[in-house]
């Protein structure tokens, strides 16, 4: 993970993860995979009523953990804000591998 | 036609022009669950297809009970209480966003509904009023309820490490613009928005501009 997280610094990419929660959610989840808040490698971001989540097409529609959570996304957003690439997961697991993600932000070709 | 039918339909027409200058009155709150329990189908599985508009009418009655603010907590309550099983889940979620004591009993009794996404979203709610105490019910609960996800929740509800601010949870919500939903489209500006991470420090997407490609990752929760 560490070594992936590399790579994206490598490449000047800000990594932010959204999780449709409060954040004592979000301290409770990075607790229970071992990592205290101040050590997590990216940005976990609370997103308590789901608004990022809806604005970003992905609120409420996942049945997961019996709960109306958004489904599985990625989104690329190169230096000019502009979105260049877009993943909505079909399920649980449908997500892009870093490495398809890596090609896409070396597909901007954006100086480093 | 008969004469009296003329009238009525005369009245009609009067009435109606009257109607359209008068302001348009705040939707009322057993309407904006009724809207949202027509639009809600339930999708076969898990995922909703990508179509789906149900995600839409789920947020925009949150979004609109909110921000009616304290009058819709009876028609939640109500619903909550006598609704059907996607309407009592809907009710349990939407009193967790915008948590007011009236609907306490509720919430306590909706701890024993036989829908677990009830019993799992009444416990986030009653969390709302902050931290809940260990009692023999909720030790209980966290022990031996059949599902799995509502014993977790037991365990988020006993052990939150802050103070609930239920009030800028219901004014984020009242305030979010609904005619943002589903506004990223690969091509366009990506949305803006500020949130903050778990140890209290905020981002904003706009800053990264000029700087920075981002790459955005929703999870969904426990991943």
């Amino acid at each position: 993970m560490r070594d992936k997280i590399a790579e994206f610094e490598k490449r000047n990419v800000q990594l932010l993860a959204i999780d449709p929660h409060e954040s004592h959610r979000v301290r409770r989840m990075l607790r229970d995979v071992g990592t205290k808040p101040d050590e997590v490698l990216y940005p976990v971001l609370a997103d308590p009523v789901n608004a990022v989540s809806a604005t970003y097409g992905v609120a409420f529609q996942m049945g997961i953990h019996t709960e109306w959570s958004n489904r599985p996304a990625t989104f690329v957003i190169d230096k000019a804000s502009v979105i260049r690439y877009e993943k909505r997961g079909i399920n649980f697991s449908d997500r892009p591998k870093s490495s398809d993600i890596l090609g896409e932000i070396d597909k901007l070709g954006e100086e480093k | 036609m008969p004469y009296l039918l003329r009238l009525l339909l005369l009245a009609g027409l009067c009435a109606a022009p009257a109607s359209v200058r008068a302001a348009d009155p705040p939707p009322e709150p057993a309407d904006i669950i009724r809207t949202f329990e027509k639009a809600w189908a339930v999708p076969k599985g898990y995922m909703r297809p990508l179509d789906d508009a149900g995600w839409k009418a789920r947020m925009t009655a949150f979004q609109k009970l909110a921000a009616v603010g304290d009058k819709a907590i009876p028609a939640l309550t109500d619903a909550l209480t006598k609704g059907e099983l996607e309407v009592r889940v809907f009710a349990a979620q939407a009193l967790g966003l915008m948590a007011d004591p009236k609907a306490k009993p509720a919430l306590e009794a909706a701890l024993r509904d036989k829908t677990p996404a009830v019993r799992l979203y009444a416990l986030d709610a009653l969390s709302m009023f902050g931290k809940l105490t260990p009692t023999n019910e909720l030790k209980a609960m966290g022990e031996k309820d059949p599902n799995r996800d509502v014993k977790a929740h037991v365990g988020f509800a006993l052990d939150r490490d802050d103070k609930p601010d239920s009030v800028a949870l219901r004014k984020r919500l009242a305030e979010y613009d609904l005619s943002k939903m589903n506004t990223a489209v690969a091509g366009k500006v990506a949305p803006d928005f500020e949130l903050t991470d778990a140890t209290g420090t905020t981002y904003k997407l706009s800053d990264f501009k000029g700087k920075k490609a981002v790459v955005l990752v929703f999870v969904y929760g426990d991943t």
